[in-house]
Parts: C-alpha cells; structure tokens; sequence
C-alpha cells in the first residue's frame, strides 16, 4: 500500500501490546483498547503519505491513536485538552497508586501514563502531544513530587 | 516531601497494566483494506478470544459520618468531600452489626467506578468513585434482594465451562489470578458469575438498581452515609531504606507484642492486651509489590473503641499521623533502631468481616 508498510507492521508487532495497555486507560478497558489499536494502525496505514517524517513514526501512530480512542479525526495537533479524562487502572492491585494517580490534574496523569504505560521517552512524549521535551519534564517532575507526598506511607503501609 | 523514585513508580505502574490481547496485523491489514472499498469496519475478530476485565473498585476512599448532621449536611460531606478516618462522634454505625453478604460486585465504566455488596438483611453498600465518593447506604427489601439476585443470576453462567460465543467472560485479574468481579451466593457460599450474554447491560442495571427496581424493593432507597460498626487496626514495622524515602520500606515479620514493645509508653498501654488476629479474610489479589500477607497483625474494635485509641495514640508522643487523607487513619511512630517506624491503621470493616479497603488481611 506504501512506503511505510514494513515500518508499520515491525512498529506494531514491538509495541502494540504498549499501545493497548495505555489506550485502555482512555477507553476504560483493554477489549476496547485493543479495537482502537487495530483501528489506529489501519488508519495510519491508510494515510501513511499524511507522515512527514519531521517527527518518529510511533509518536504519530500514538497521536492517530489518541484521536481514535477520543472519536476525533482530523490533522490539526492534539491537544492535551482534548484528551479525556483518563483515570483507569486496575484499583484491586494497588489502591494505593491508583488513588494517587485519580488526585493528579489530568494533564500530568496523561504524562505519567504515557511514560510508565506506553514507556515513552520524554521527547518521545513530546512529540506525542505536541509540548516542548523540556515542558514534558517539569510535567513529570511535578508528578512524581505529587504521587511522592501520596505514596510515601502508603508504599509500605497499605 | 519527597520524590518518588522513578524505578519504583515504573515496577509498580508495571504490575498494574493490564494484560494485553493477543495482536494481529492481518485485521489490521482488512480494516485499512476495508476502509479503501468504503466498507464499514467491524468489531475486531471474535476467534482472538473476546475478554473483558471489569475493573475493580476502591477507589480513595472515605469513611462515613455524621448521623447527626442534617441531612444536607451528611449528602454535601459524603458526595463533595469525602472522608478518611474515623466517623465523627455522634455518627451512628450501621446496623445490624453483622451481615451475611449475598452479592458482591464491581462496575466500572469510564465515569463511575464502584463496589457493592448486598446483604440479606437488605443493606446495599457501596464504595464509589467520585462523585459519590465514600461508602454509601441504601437498603433493599427482602423482595428487592431477590430480584437484585435474579438479575445476576440470570445474565450468564456460572462454572469453568466455555462460555458460549458472543458472551464476555468475567475475569479480575487475567488467566493468573482467576476471579470474577460478580459473585452471589448460591447455598453456603459465594459463586464468581463466570460469564454474561450482555454485560453492558448487566453493568448498566448494577449500577443504578434504583432505574428499574420497583418502589417496592427499597426499604430505604435515600443514599446515606455509610458508618462502620467496626474497624481492625492493624499494626507493623518498617524498616526504611532510605529516611528522605519513607516509601521504600519494607515490612519485618514481628509478632504484636514485639511491635508493640517498640512503641512510645502511652501507645504500649493503649495497645496491650489486644486479640491480635490473623482472622480477617484475605484480599483476592497481589499487590503490586508483593503478596500478602505483609502486614498481618491486626485486631477488631467497635467505632467507639477506634475513637478512644486514636484519642490514645494522638497524645502518645511523636508520630506523623494521615488523617483527613484518602484511605484510612494512619499513625507512623519512629521505633528503636535504624531507620525503623511502627506503623499503625486503621481500617474499616464491612458486616461479613472483610477489611474494606481490602489491602491488607
């Protein structure tokens, strides 16, 4: 079909047991998760000329796949504001964090998924959501200081 | 406050994702095809094995108040705030004091979260996500109780045999810790619903039995606040990797009167003597940094003795003490020896005798 088809399926084949770990955390549960994968890529492999290459391809799947999950189509950049409100993950295996993690602002919850779900780097995050490497830091800088001040008794207490 | 440690918050972030379904790049390559011809996509293929893990509750939680408030006052405080600790004096726990538990189950949608247990004296409880944050009571009638049970039981099966096609199999946690988010007692004990033909519309009536339960099945159909009649407080020591990161410690086998020794004069009096007991039924899954039991000692008192101990280890000396925070009354003594804390909570329990909060047995 194109240029990228090769690049695409060795993306898919390494991570797109990553991308529905993190998508289930915007659809709620990882059935769906993993039909918005599927989608993504299929839609990534249908407008592959749309990938300018100024950026990673895997940022730009992710980005196709965030709009998939939120029911948006479109090019323009994604933003953070767009994204719903993720809180999911599993409360019986660690309440403690899952807790935390509801009390963040949900632009630093999208940072901390994306980098202990997706296992993105930050520039990689970055390039997801359209914010500068250094921005990406700070948001997860701020992240850990807040899930710090949640989970220090908890870790060993709960 | 301290950062927390990037490694750790990854391990635990790890144990909390959910199993992936297995991929196939061949649908991947019909939907894009598909869409080429101006096919409708469908649903991804069946033959991968359709799972479903309802996703379980408990969330932050609270524990519940004020029977002497108004009744705005008690609706504003459990739905906007929520609580953590210990029912304020005057809140009147729920009655009876113990219950035989009928149903459990778990809803979670991309909204509401929740977990409810339905008992046989009517009582319906249940913790919740924000809004209606906190444990809740309604009460059923003995028919309301029935036609709640009917409802599960009649929408899918029960047993180890495969599920029929198009229905969702139940699992919490994955094929390694089978469970089902939806039990009902059958006889003498509580049966996992293993599978259901339609389980957005079981979810869908779980969650709000006030849409389509008649007003002849609710004997109380208000939300109230929910007050434990009773709470094991549970007691154990840390030794701390690191004092700037209090939340790398690591719990040490000890028995009760060895960490109560370890305490400050007053706490030993207010805590000796105690029935410390293993007693209270287990969680039903890991945690993520390990199994239980990691913190098993603990013992039952009534909401009123709770408050007389707290009161006791408030004036016992030294301690950073988690009040007011997201799950339960925290104390954290410093005990002799490096880096070595007692740790003491406590933890609401439900009328069948399960801890609540379900993290530690």
């Amino acid at each position: 079909m194109g240029r990228l088809d090769s690049d695409l399926e060795d993306l898919y084949r390494r991570r797109q047991g990553a991308f529905q770990v993190m998508l289930a955390s915007v659809t709620g549960n990882i059935e769906s998760a993993r039909d918005v994968a599927q989608e993504a890529f299929a839609r990534a492999l249908q407008k592959q000329d749309g990938f300018r290459g100024d950026g990673g391809l895997e940022a730009w799947v992710w980005r196709i796949a965030f709009r998939a999950a939120i029911g948006t189509t479109g090019s323009h950049e994604l933003a953070l504001a767009e994204l719903p409100n993720v809180a999911f993950v599993d409360e019986r295996l660690d309440l403690t964090l899952a807790a935390a993690v509801r009390e963040l602002p949900p632009q630093r919850r999208m940072v901390i998924f994306l980098r202990y779900f997706a296992d993105l780097s930050y520039a990689e995050i970055g390039e997801v959501l359209g914010i500068a490497e250094g921005t990406v830091a700070a948001t997860l800088s701020k992240a850990h200081q807040q899930l710090g001040a949640e989970l220090s008794v908890d870790e060993v207490m709960a | 406050m301290s950062t927390y440690d990037d490694n750790l918050l990854a391990a635990r972030f790890a144990a909390l994702a959910p199993e992936p379904l297995a991929g196939n790049w061949d649908d991947v390559l019909d939907r894009a095809g598909a869409r080429n011809v101006g096919r409708p996509l469908g649903p991804f293929r069946a033959d991968q094995g359709r799972r479903r893990r309802l996703f379980v509750v408990l969330a932050a939680v609270a524990l519940v108040v004020v029977a002497t408030a108004s009744a705005f006052a008690v609706r504003a405080f459990v739905i906007d705030k929520g609580i953590v600790g210990l029912p304020p004096v005057g809140a009147t726990p729920s009655t009876p004091e113990n219950g035989v538990l009928e149903m459990d189950y778990t809803v979670s949608g991309r909204e509401t979260r929740s977990r409810t247990w339905v008992y046989a004296d009517g009582r319906l409880i249940r913790l919740g996500t924000p809004p209606r944050r906190g444990f809740l009571e309604q009460r059923l009638t003995r028919e309301g109780v029935k036609l709640l049970r009917s409802e599960i039981l009649s929408a899918g099966g029960f047993g180890h045999a495969q599920p029929p096609p198009g229905s969702t199999l139940l699992e919490n946690f994955g094929p390694s810790y089978p469970g089902s988010p939806i039990q009902v007692r059958k006889g003498d004990r509580l049966v996992p619903l293993r599978w259901v033909r339609d389980l957005k519309h079981l979810e869908a009536r779980l969650a709000n039995p006030g849409s389509w339960l008649p007003a002849s099945a609710w004997k109380q159909p208000k939300i109230r606040a929910y007050v434990p009649s009773r709470f094991a407080v549970c007691a154990g020591v840390v030794v701390l990797r690191d004092l700037d990161k209090p939340a790398q410690g690591r719990f040490v086998q000890m028995r009760p009167a060895r960490i109560v020794a370890l305490l400050p004069a007053a706490a030993q009096n207010a805590l000796r003597g105690r029935d410390w007991t293993r007693g209270f039924p287990p969680p039903q899954a890991p945690t993520s940094s390990g199994y239980y039991p990691r913190y098993p000692s603990c013992f039952a008192v009534t909401t009123n003795e709770a408050r007389s101990l707290a009161k006791a280890l408030d004036a016992a000396g030294p301690a950073t003490v988690r009040k007011g925070g997201r799950l339960r009354l925290h104390y954290a003594f410093d005990a002799p020896g490096p880096s070595r804390q007692v740790q003491i909570g406590f933890d609401p329990l439900l009328p069948h005798g399960e801890l609540a909060l379900g993290q530690f047995p």
